[in-house]
């Protein structure tokens, strides 16, 4: 048998690498006995030794006996590591460990939802103030003063201390996100194509279906020809991405001061016999684009608001509004 | 507003089932709903008083939506056999023509004042109407019959036998029929005779000339008031009526003299009362407006192709008639002004159902979104990726204070005012849910005002909270929004402490962008002004290579006073001379005899080379002398 250093240096490396991989006392004794065994690697090596040259027995002799000795200690040092965590396996059963996440609103939610939406049938995505003057939430948008068409919108008022009697400067809360087609329009050339989401306020008693403020998105197309057809395509559109997709629609006649024809939209989920009231709208009055100096011969359009805590109450199937607004995380964390 | 489904009925031979009705009602006409076999409640929307707000009304709508015609009802328009032939007693004086534009007045004797019919009865019962007597139930039948309110007197009550229209005087008040007693202003109208106000004009009855039991002779009322002194009496007397809601929606005058023909008739014919005469102030005949209208412009805005003769006949069931190819509008029909009115008409009629889905056709142009948009969205995505959950809170709050926002009518004493702050709600919010959870981490971006110089200014802000149970939460809340300032890209930014409360403040550029507050040793809360942070942010991300060579850290042990700030320790090593110095942590710190005892963790590093442990303690020896020169005190 012809025995050279590099062979011992091959079974060092071979053992010691296994020896350390074994992952368990079965497979640690059977490594010994291939490697120390009677008829293991190094023992067949240790006991070859009395055949060779003299020579070459000085110089292999100590570094397999060596490599032996070490060998030995590291299988028993592995054997001692098993025997200290015997019956100590990890549970994989166990529970894993908690993360810590923070939730988004649900609204937060259905309004980008909403607004990817609308971004991607062109719309840009446009903010205005909750606190508006008299006249850009109800006589621009063709509702006079004192007249009972205003009794629609129960309205917060803000007190002032000197009565201003200019509708300008006259503050309410906005009662819907409407007024932002006003300013909206003042500053800026047809064709349009925007949506407005944003917080609008309600003077009225609070129930499971009514806050005293709430959201809205509303939505303003401008053009040459857009047309109420344009309406029911784009509605449509947002309604089916929304809500997926078997959702049912009907179209009725209702009226709002600042659109003519105005319609309301209700939806039917798949699986419901039960029409939903969803959204609001019309093609844009003549006189709102008189107040914003449209040409109503020259551009026409549509425009629609949509109450997005109604979407996600559908959506979500909550049953009582004020839970948005109830700060109660055992709501919020369900989202 | 309610309908009687059993009086509707009248109108027609063999009237479809209520459920029919409101359902064609709902899709072609106006939102409807049954509330019951008999009662059909009906929005009228605000610029259909003047034609919709009675049964005849509906009856139309129901005859012209179903294509059934109607039988037999009470004409609102047209010649009536009503004459004021003049044996009235009554005389009628109108101070200033603008408060009513027609005022017609009956008197009648013989009057026997009895139970109404079961009929009458009932159906003013389905619409909601209190039956009092013959007199005053008939006045009422009558007005949801035509929609014109209608009144009746005691002549006998009326002093002087002189019914006077005019402002109501400073100090006046009347007593209604009802037992409540109204304070008048001048811009209120009303009836009187020579002693007082007799009615509320338009809105309601005095108790002086009820017809009661004793009641011989009557004088009918029929009116039409000036609609804006009518809707603002109403509204600052807090007293809506029926009478009242339809003279605000500035009804048509040709009622007054339907109504008052109905009227007449019932009391003449069926109660057997005798007719003395009357006057009518304003007698006219009312001439039909007409109107172009043209299918193209029609379907090129309705994107529909229907046919002119289609239009046509939608119109017609709706009581329009064509004429020398021009519309003529029905003398009732105040909401129809324009020929865009006239393609609501045949597009509702047609049905919504039927205008098709066209996707538009639009040239290409860039979208855009506005910047809040964009920055709330990164600020949620950073704070629920910190673990923090969003709320929404009202935005109304109770305290007040000076440059709050006060509302002129809150709807309850603690939501008086508009919000300054996110703080106080979320205060209360971090306080509800420690009901249910040890801890609460919670934010909110909405809007915030506050009055400056007379002006009020709105701005979004941030709320961020923590509340930890029997845990400090402050240094948690002070990392998050440092981290959070970070994560948006705001460098140069600082928190020194506050001198007016316990927390620090948020600075930049030399301007307060917000607090940090240490509301107690729980709660802590932080508020950013958005957009004041949006134009100091700079979103740009730029790469640093990464580090070539290894750091190496040393741990510093002092022992300070402890009114000495751990924040200015560390900001005095940061800025002192010592080059490489990349980062300076607090790792421990304790408290003893007002001393504290703090360790810093100094980590080093170089950009161009290994840094030799004697270089570092070369380094460190400077940053001890720095600091016992500083502090004057003795490092170990």
């Amino acid at each position: 048998m012809d025995i050279e250093p590099k062979d011992l240096e091959k079974i060092k490396e071979k053992s010691f690498r296994e020896v350390k991989n074994a992952s368990s006392k079965e497979e640690l004794e059977e490594i010994r006995i291939n490697y120390l065994g009677r008829d293991g690697e190094l023992n067949n090596i240790l006991r070859s030794l009395s055949e060779v040259p003299i020579e070459k027995r000085r110089e292999i002799g100590p570094v397999a006996n060596n490599l032996r000795d070490k060998l030995e200690e590291l299988i028993a040092e592995r054997q001692r590591y098993f025997e200290e965590n015997e019956g100590s396996e990890v549970d994989l059963t166990k529970p894993g460990e908690g993360v810590r996440e923070g939730h988004l609103h649900p609204l937060t939610h259905v309004q980008r939802e909403a607004r990817d939406i609308f971004q991607s049938l062109n719309f840009s995505i446009v903010d205005g103030p909750e606190l508006e003057s008299e006249y850009y939430n109800f006589t621009a948008l063709n509702i006079p003063p004192d007249h009972p068409a205003r009794d629609m919108w129960d309205t917060f008022w803000v007190e002032r201390e000197d009565e201003p009697e200019k509708e300008e400067v006259k503050e309410v809360l906005r009662t819907h996100t409407s007024p932002v087609q006003v300013r909206y329009m003042e500053s800026h050339n047809s064709p349009i194509q925007m949506v407005v989401p944003g917080r609008t306020f309600r003077y009225e008693a609070t129930d499971s279906s009514h806050e005293i403020n709430f959201y809205q998105l509303e939505g303003l197309m401008v053009g040459e020809d857009v047309t109420l057809a344009n309406f029911k395509y784009i509605i449509e559109e947002f309604l089916e991405n929304f809500f997926g997709f078997g959702v049912e629609f009907r179209f009725r006649p209702s009226y709002f001061p600042f659109t003519e024809p105005s319609l309301e939209v209700d939806i039917k989920l798949p699986e419901s016999d039960e029409w939903l009231e969803v959204l609001g709208a019309g093609m844009v009055h003549r006189n709102v684009f008189d107040a914003v100096h449209f040409n109503p011969n020259e551009v026409q359009g549509f425009a629609f608001g949509v109450g997005l805590d109604r979407l996600a109450m559908i959506k979500y199937d909550i049953e009582d509004v004020r839970l948005f607004y109830s700060g109660d995380l055992r709501f919020i964390k369900q989202f | 507003m309610k309908f009687s489904y059993s009086l509707l009925k009248k109108y027609f031979d063999n009237l479809e089932p209520a459920e029919e009705v409101v359902e064609s009602l709902l899709m072609y006409s106006f939102e409807a709903e049954l509330q019951n076999e008999n009662v059909i409640d009906i929005d009228i929307p605000s610029n259909r008083y003047s034609d919709s707000v009675s049964h005849v009304g509906i009856g139309k709508e129901i005859s012209a939506v179903l294509n059934k015609e109607m039988r037999d009802y009470p004409k609102l328009v047209g010649s009536f056999e009503t004459s004021f032939e003049n044996n009235c007693p009554v005389k009628v004086d109108i101070q200033e023509d603008e408060l009513v534009s027609r005022y017609i007045v009956g008197c009648f004797e013989g009057v026997e004042i009895e139970e109404s019919s079961k009929e009458i009865k009932e159906v003013l019962g389905e619409c909601g109407i209190q039956p009092v007597n013959n007199v005053v139930d008939v006045m009422n039948y009558v007005m949801l019959e035509v929609g014109q309110p209608l009144h009746a007197f005691d002549l006998d009550k009326i002093e002087g036998e002189e019914i006077i229209i005019r402002r109501a005087k400073k100090d006046e008040s009347i007593k209604t029929i009802d037992g409540e007693v109204y304070n008048l202003s001048s811009s209120d109208i009303v009836i009187a005779d020579k002693k007082g106000p007799l009615a509320i004009a338009g809105i309601k009855g005095g108790a002086r000339a009820e017809v009661n039991e004793e009641t011989e002779r009557i004088v009918v009322e029929s009116a039409n008031f000036d609609r804006v002194s009518i809707y603002r009496t109403s509204r600052n007397l807090g007293l809506v009526t029926d009478a009242s809601k339809r003279f605000s929606h500035d009804i048509h005058l040709e009622l007054a003299l339907a109504g008052f023909d109905r009227v007449r008739d019932f009391l003449e014919g069926d109660f057997s009362f005798d007719y003395l005469g009357g006057h009518d102030s304003n007698p006219q005949e009312f001439s039909k407006k007409l109107l172009s209208f043209d299918i193209d412009s029609f379907n090129s805005f309705m994107g529909t192709s229907i046919s002119r003769e289609r239009a046509i006949n939608y119109l017609e069931r709706l009581g329009f008639e064509e004429k020398d190819k021009k519309i003529e509008v029905p003398i009732l029909r105040k909401d129809i002004e324009k020929e865009e009115d006239l393609a609501e008409e045949v597009i509702r009629m047609m049905g919504f159902e039927e205008v098709g889905s066209k996707p538009p056709k639009v040239s290409l142009s860039k979208t855009t979104t506005d910047e809040i948009f964009l920055f709330g969205d990164e600020i949620r995505d950073l704070l629920s990726r910190f673990g923090y959950n969003e709320v929404y809170t009202h935005s109304f709050i109770g305290q007040a204070g000076s440059g709050k926002v006060k509302l002129s009518n809150p709807i309850s004493s603690d939501r008086t005012h508009l919000r300054d702050s996110l703080l106080p709600l979320l205060l209360e919010k971090i306080e509800d849910n420690f009901r249910f959870f040890e801890k609460v981490r919670l934010f909110e971006v909405g809007k915030v005002f506050e009055k400056k110089d007379k002006k009020i200014e709105e701005w979004n802000s941030l709320g961020v909270a923590i509340g930890t149970k029997r845990e400090e939460g402050f240094f948690e809340l002070k990392g998050i929004v440092a981290q959070l300032l970070e994560r948006l890209g705001l460098i140069d930014f600082s928190l020194p402490p506050s001198e007016s409360f316990e927390g620090l403040e948020v600075k930049s550029d030399d301007q307060k962008v917000g607090k940090v507050v240490r509301w107690n040793e729980e709660i802590a809360l932080a508020e950013l002004n958005l957009e004041k942070l949006m134009t100091l942010v700079d979103e740009e991300i730029s790469f640093e290579p990464l580090p070539k060579y290894p750091a190496s850290s040393r741990d510093l042990s002092i022992v300070l006073p402890s009114e000495v700030r751990i924040g200015e320790v560390i900001q005095s090593i940061e800025v002192s001379p010592v080059e490489n110095i990349e980062n300076v942590d607090l790792i421990d710190e304790y408290f003893e005899d007002n001393m504290q005892s703090i360790t810093l963790r100094i980590v080093f590093r170089s950009s161009e080379k290994t840094l030799s442990s004697e270089e570092i303690d070369e380094k460190m020896k400077k940053v001890k002398s720095i600091l016992e020169e500083e502090y004057g005190v003795d490092i170990r």
